[in-house]
């Protein structure tokens, strides 16, 4: 996991502690777009262990992760959650930097 | 789909090149690919690591070991399967073929390559866009050859180890990497479409803030033609506010510490910064006016450069 993680682990803020209980955790990204696959992406690389998702975004995660364990997604949600703490979904008309941010919001506030 | 208007509409006819597909390069690839450019030239001369999977999203982990140029160019080949796609596994330098594109977007690593792309694409008048990111902060900058602004004007011509940290040393967060990569695209786009001045933008603490930035009539790199500098505005008599001494740092630092002071203050409370930077007195109170707040007065003298702000909403 270090291996993985290494350029993670040195961000400050970040510890071995939170990138284990991450591996524990459950992301939820509705959606097939490419901001679902952006955010879905990001929270899979930083680690997060489990993911309800659409099955296109849920192999794209694969190829980064294959022990991802996938489920389902719920049938409509107007959020993104990861371990029980539900984000709004972000739309500025930049799929990429929308994705990125909202993976960038549910981990900061997993961080805080 | 993509609503920043009308100037995404002549992207199939560009040419686009993407020097270092790693942590900037493949959210870059991610915004490009939506919009289907006729031809994208990869730089990286570097092997996936299983150390480079938590930010760069487009690679798989059954492809550790393979050379990224090679990797990205058959992932956009797939997403846009219209675009012509060059890979070059080599690190990108002098002799690098730029001169037939449309747009060069630096996601490379290290301030010695960004120098040397700074440079080629100054020499061939080819607009680009600078992207760096580490630990939690980010910076993008977009130049238009002799007319704004290059990375040598901004950042001076020597590596400032502090400035530009390596993502071993501070780390790298992979969704502030995929913010900073999708607004060089679109910076990238306006580029070739605005005449305007470019601001470079700073990503800090989940905040982007766009900071007003000059061209060096001295630049050895792309000056040839001096812009003429700002006067400094008449001083207006002296009043009693607190005082920040900022002197020792450079921009975009300076911009930065300024906002994060004067916004921790009551609105309409005012506070004097002190500079030594030349260029930080002239575009943080611009900077600072672009964000609501009010430049009340300013004064230098003997390179020691004191403006007064005061806090908008």
């Amino acid at each position: 996991m270090s291996e993985r993680h290494g350029r993670q682990l040195v961000l400050s803020g970040w510890t071995p502690e939170l990138q284990a209980r991450l591996a524990a955790m459950k992301a939820v990204v509705p959606g097939r777009s490419i901001r679902s696959e952006v955010c879905a992406l990001y929270l899979v690389g930083a680690g997060v262990g489990a993911l309800a998702a659409d099955s296109v975004v849920g192999e794209a995660c694969r190829r980064l992760n294959p022990r991802l364990r996938l489920e389902a997604p719920p049938a409509s949600a107007p959020s993104v959650a990861l371990g029980g703490v539900e984000l709004p979904r972000i739309d500025t008309g930049d799929p990429v930097g929308d994705g990125a941010a909202e993976a960038a919001a549910l981990l900061e506030a997993y961080l805080k | 789909m993509l609503t920043v208007g009308a100037r995404f509409l002549n992207i199939a006819e560009m040419r686009v090149g993407v020097v270092g597909v790693g942590g900037l390069g493949s959210p870059a690839l991610w915004s490009l690919g939506a919009l289907r450019p006729s031809l994208v030239r990869i730089w990286d001369p570097d092997r996936l690591e299983l150390g480079n999977l938590h930010r760069q999203i487009i690679y798989a982990e059954a492809d550790v070991g393979r050379p990224k140029a090679h990797l990205a160019a058959q992932w956009f080949r797939m997403r846009s399967p219209g675009s012509e796609v060059e890979a070059i596994a080599e690190a990108f330098d002098e002799g690098a073929t730029i001169d037939d594109l449309e747009l060069v977007l630096d996601c490379s690593d290290g301030f010695e390559t960004k120098l040397l792309v700074n440079r080629a694409c100054v020499r061939a008048r080819v607009p680009f866009v600078f992207a760096s990111s580490s630990s939690w902060s980010g910076q993008v900058l977009g130049v238009r050859p002799r007319t704004t602004a290059c990375v040598a004007c901004v950042f001076g011509e020597i590596a400032r180890p502090e400035a530009f940290p390596t993502c071993a040393e501070v780390g790298a967060f992979g969704p502030l990497l995929g913010q900073v990569a999708a607004r060089q695209v679109r910076v990238g786009m306006g580029l070739l479409e605005e005449r305007g001045p470019e601001p470079l933008h700073v990503f800090d603490q989940g905040e982007r803030m766009p900071v007003v930035v000059e061209r060096r009539p001295d630049c050895p790199y792309c000056s040839g033609r001096a812009s003429a500098s700002e006067a400094i505005p008449t001083p207006s008599p002296e009043e009693a506010a607190p005082s920040v001494d900022l002197r020792g740092l450079r921009c975009p630092a300076t911009y930065v510490e300024t906002r994060r002071r004067l916004e921790r203050l009551p609105l309409g409370a005012r506070l004097w910064i002190v500079f030594d930077s030349d260029e930080s007195a002239r575009t943080v109170p611009r900077s600072a006016v672009a964000a609501g707040h009010r430049l009340v007065s300013s004064r230098s003298e003997g390179g020691v450069h004191r403006v007064l702000l005061e806090r908008g909403s």
